[in-house]
C-alpha cells in the first residue's frame, strides 16, 4: 500500500523571490490516479519533480508510504517515471532501456528476462525489442518508456505530460491505452498534463494549479460540475464557460454594460444568492457552451431565458456545431445541434439553462454557491 | 542536344574548381612528389637525382636513428591520447558542474590553445633549465637541483608534460561541448532508473561522448606522430635523440643532412601509419557511437 503525502510544500528556485509552488496540500490514496493539469509554468511539473526528487523542497514535507522522503535520492524512492521527451537511451536498444533500472538494481538475468518480455507484451514492442530507439516511432517510443516504467513494478508512476509530443490521433490511442495500464496495473499513478481532456478522461481526482497554487482537488464530475473559481470554471471544459458581468436585481440578473438581458434566475440559486448578500450586486455569471439553447422547444418554454446573440464564427464538426456569437461587447460560445448550423452575421435566439448556471463573486472570483 | 544534356547533369562541377585546384596544388601534388622523391638519393641542393628503388626504405629498416624516432613517437602519441582523453574528460566534467566562476574557469582552461606552440616551449625551457632547478637547491631535493632536460627519461617527461599541457585545451572545449549534447531528462531518467553518478558516467555519459573522444583521439595521434615546434625549440631532439619526433627527424635529414630522398621515405612512412591508424579508429568508434 502505497500513498503519497504532501503538506505545506514550497518550492523556490535560486535567485527568484517568489515560490513557484505555494502550500501544496494533497493526499493521494493507494492506486489512485492523480492528475495534475493547469497551464504551462504553473508549476505542475515542478511539483511532479519533487516527488521524484529531481527537484529540492524548499519547504515542507514530502511521504511517500508513511515515510519522510524529502532529503531522500531519487533512486531510493522507488517511483518510475516517464518523461515528456521520452528520455530513451539512444545508444540501447528498446530491451537494454527497459532492462537498465533492472540491471542497476541487480535483478537476475532470468528474472529481468520475463519483466521485459511481459511489458512488451502488454505493450505490443515484441517485435521492436532488438531495435535502437532511433528506429522507432513516436507511439513507440513512448510505449518503450512506459515499459520502462512497468517493469520495475514501482508502486508509483510519475508521467510528466507523456502524450504531447504525439499527434492528435495516437495521443487519443495511447491515452485510452494508459488508461487500460492503470486498470490492469493499480500502480498508484501521478499524471502531469495541461490538456483538460486527458485530465477528465483519466483522473480519479483531478488537481487544479494555477500560478504554484491548488485551485481545486476534486473527482472529474466535481471540477465541471461544481468549479471552485472562475479559473478552474474556464479551463476545465471545452469549449470554455461563458462569462457575463451581471446585476442581480429584483431575482433578476441584467448584463452589467448595457443591459443587453434581463433572466430571472431560479429559486433555489436565488435564495443562496440573496443570503449571501448580493441583491443590487455585481456577480460573474458563467454558463457552459452545452447549456445554451438553439432549440425551438426550450426556447418557447422558457421565453424569459432567451437572448439575442449575432453569431461571428460557425464551426461545424459533424455531430454538433459550435456557434461564436456576440451578445452586446461579451463573447458567447454555444455548442449545439448540427442541424442548427448558421450562417455568421445572423441573429440568433439562445436560451440559457439557468438551473446550470454558475455564479462567481467578481473580486475574490470565487464561486458562491457552495 | 547531347552536349546540352551533359552541361545540365556535370555542371555543378564548376562550384568545385576551385577548390580542387588549390587541394590538388597544395596537397595532392606534393604527396605525389614526396613519394616520388622517396625512391631517388636527391639532395635537395642540386636538380640532379637518381632512382635508388627501394633503397632508402630499406635502410630505413636498419637506422637505429628511425627506430628509436619511432619508439619516442609511439611513446609520446599514446601519453598524448590517453592524457588528452583522461585529463580532457575530468576537467570537461568539472567545469559542466555548478561552480563558481564557471565562464573564468572555461576561458582559462582554453587559454593555452591560443599560445604559439614555440612560445609555450621557450617558456617551459626557462622553466625547466632555471626554475625547477632552483626550487630543488632551495628545498634540498637531489633529482631537481639539474635541469630535467638533460637526462633521457627527464626530457622525454618533460616533453609530454608541455605537449600535453597545451594540447590538453581543446579536448576541454570538445568534451564540455559533448557533455552538454547530452538531455538532461536521459541523465535525470537514469537517476530515476536507479544509476549512481559513476554508473550515468559510464553507462550514460560516455556512450553520449564517444564521437567527441573519437575526434579527439584523432586530433592527439595527430599531434603526437607530427609533434615538431615544441620539441625542436625545446629540445632539439636531444639528449642523445632521445626526444627526436619523427617530425623532427624528417626535418634532421632533409635540411641537417641533406638526404631529402631519404627523409621522404620517412614522410612517407609516418603518412601510411596516420591513414592506418585514423581508418581503424573510425571503424571502431562508428561502431558504438550514439545514433
Amino acid at each position: 500500500m502505497v500513498k503519497v503525502d504532501l503538506d505545506h510544500v514550497y518550492k523556490q528556485y535560486k535567485g527568484n523571490d517568489k515560490y513557484s509552488v505555494t502550500d501544496f496540500n494533497l493526499h493521494i490514496k493507494d492506486q489512485e490516479f492523480i492528475v495534475f493539469v493547469g497551464p504551462s509554468g504553473c508549476g505542475k511539473s515542478t511539483t511532479l519533480r519533487m516527488i521524484a526528487g529531481l527537484e529540492d523542497i524548499s519547504k515542507g514535507t514530502l511521504k511517500i508510504g508513511g515515510k519522510v522522503m524529502n532529503d531522500v535520492a531519487p533512486k531510493n524512492r522507488d517511483i518510475a517515471m516517464v518523461f515528456q521527451n521520452y528520455a530513451l537511451y539512444p545508444h540501447m536498444t528498446v530491451y537494454d532501456n527497459m532492462a537498465f533500472g533492472l540491471k542497476l538494481r541487480k535483478y537476475s538475468k532470468d528474472d529481468i528476462d520475463k519483466r521485459v518480455q511481459r511489458a512488451a507484451k502488454i505493450l505490443g514492442l515484441t517485435e521492436y525489442l532488438k531495435r535502437k530507439p532511433a528506429a522507432l516511432s513516436g507511439g513507440q517510443r513512448q510505449r518503450v518508456a512506459l515499459g520502462r516504467a512497468i517493469v520495475r513494478d514501482a508502486p508509483i508512476f510519475l508521467m510528466d505530460e507523456p502524450l504531447s509530443n504525439l499527434d492528435a490521433k495516437l495521443r487519443v490511442s495511447m491515452r485510452a491505452e494508459i488508461a487500460k495500464l492503470h486498470q490492469q496495473l493499480k500502480t498508484t499513478t501521478i499524471y502531469v498534463t495541461h490538456d483538460q481532456t486527458e485530465a477528465m478522461t483519466l483522473a480519479d481526482r483531478i488537481v487544479i494549479i494555477k500560478d504554484g497554487i491548488q485551485q481545486q482537488v476534486g473527482s472529474p464530475m466535481e471540477v465541471y460540475n461544481n468549479p471552485a473559481n472562475v479559473f478552474v470554471a474556464g479551463f476545465i471544459g471545452s469549449p470554455a464557460m461563458n462569462f457575463f458581468h451581471v446585476i442581480l436585481k429584483d431575482g433578476k440578473i441584467v448584463d452589467k454594460e448595457n443591459h443587453d438581458f434581463e433572466i430571472p434566475v431560479p429559486e433555489g440559486k436565488l435564495k443562496v444568492l440573496k443570503d449571501k448578500g448580493y441583491e443590487g450586486k455585481e456577480l460573474i455569471f458563467g454558463i457552459r457552451p452545452e447549456d445554451v439553447h438553439t432549440e425551438q422547444v426550450f426556447l418557447e418554454a422558457f421565453p424569459d431565458q432567451v437572448v439575442t446573440a449575432t453569431v461571428t464564427v460557425s464551426e461545424l464538426l459533424g455531430a454538433e456545431t459550435q456557434l461564436y456569437c456576440k451578445v452586446g461587447d461579451t463573447e458567447l460560445v454555444s455548442k449545439v445541434d448540427a442541424r442548427d448550423f448558421t450562417k455568421p452575421g445572423t441573429k440568433v435566439k439562445m436560451g440559457f439553462e439557468m438551473n446550470k448556471a454558475h455564479f462567481f463573486d467578481p473580486e475574490t472570483e470565487k464561486a458562491v454557491e457552495n | 542536344m547531347k552536349s546540352k544534356g551533359f552541361i545540365e547533369k556535370h555542371w555543378g562541377w564548376l562550384f568545385l574548381i576551385v577548390p580542387l585546384i588549390l587541394q590538388a596544388i597544395f596537397f595532392y601534388f606534393p604527396l605525389v612528389q614526396g613519394a616520388f622523391y622517396s625512391f631517388t638519393n636527391w639532395t635537395g641542393l642540386t636538380y640532379n637525382y637518381k632512382f635508388v628503388g627501394f633503397n632508402n626504405y630499406k635502410l630505413l629498416m636498419m637506422d637505429q636513428n628511425f627506430m628509436k624516432s619511432i619508439g619516442f613517437t609511439a611513446i609520446l602519441t599514446i601519453s598524448l591520447i590517453v592524457g588528452e582523453i583522461v585529463i580532457g574528460i575530468l576537467v570537461a566534467r568539472a567545469l559542466n558542474s555548478k561552480i563558481k566562476g564557471q565562464t573564468f574557469f572555461r576561458a582559462w582552461f582554453f587559454f593555452p590553445a591560443v599560445l604559439s606552440g614555440l612560445t609555450v616551449a621557450l617558456i617551459f625551457k626557462q622553466v625547466f633549465n632555471y626554475g625547477l632547478p632552483a626550487i630543488g637547491n632551495a628545498l634540498h631535493i637531489e633529482w631537481l637541483q639539474t635541469s630535467l632536460l638533460g637526462t633521457n627519461a627527464g626530457a622525454i617527461i618533460a616533453t609530454i608534460f608541455v605537449l600535453l599541457w597545451q594540447g590538453v585545451a581543446m579536448p576541454i572545449i570538445i568534451f564540455l561541448a559533448g557533455l552538454q549534447s547530452i538531455p538532461d531528462e536521459i541523465k535525470e531518467a537514469a537517476e530515476v532508473d536507479g544509476a549512481n553518478s559513476r554508473q550515468i558516467f559510464w553507462k550514460i555519459e560516455l556512450p553520449y561522448m564517444l564521437p567527441s573522444i573519437s575526434m579527439v583521439f584523432i586530433l592527439a595521434l595527430k599531434s603526437g606522430l607530427t609533434a615538431f615546434d615544441q620539441i625542436f625549440a625545446m629540445t632539439a631532439g636531444g639528449p642523445n635523440n632521445s626526444t627526436t619526433s619523427l617530425g623532427l627527424l624528417v626535418y634532421n635529414y632533409a635540411f641537417k643532412n641533406n638526404s631529402f630522398g631519404y627523409a621522404n621515405a620517412i614522410a612517407i612512412v609516418l603518412f601510411i601509419l596516420i591513414a592506418i591508424v585514423s581508418f581503424v579508429q573510425i571503424k571502431i568508434s562508428n561502431k558504438y557511437a550514439v545514433d
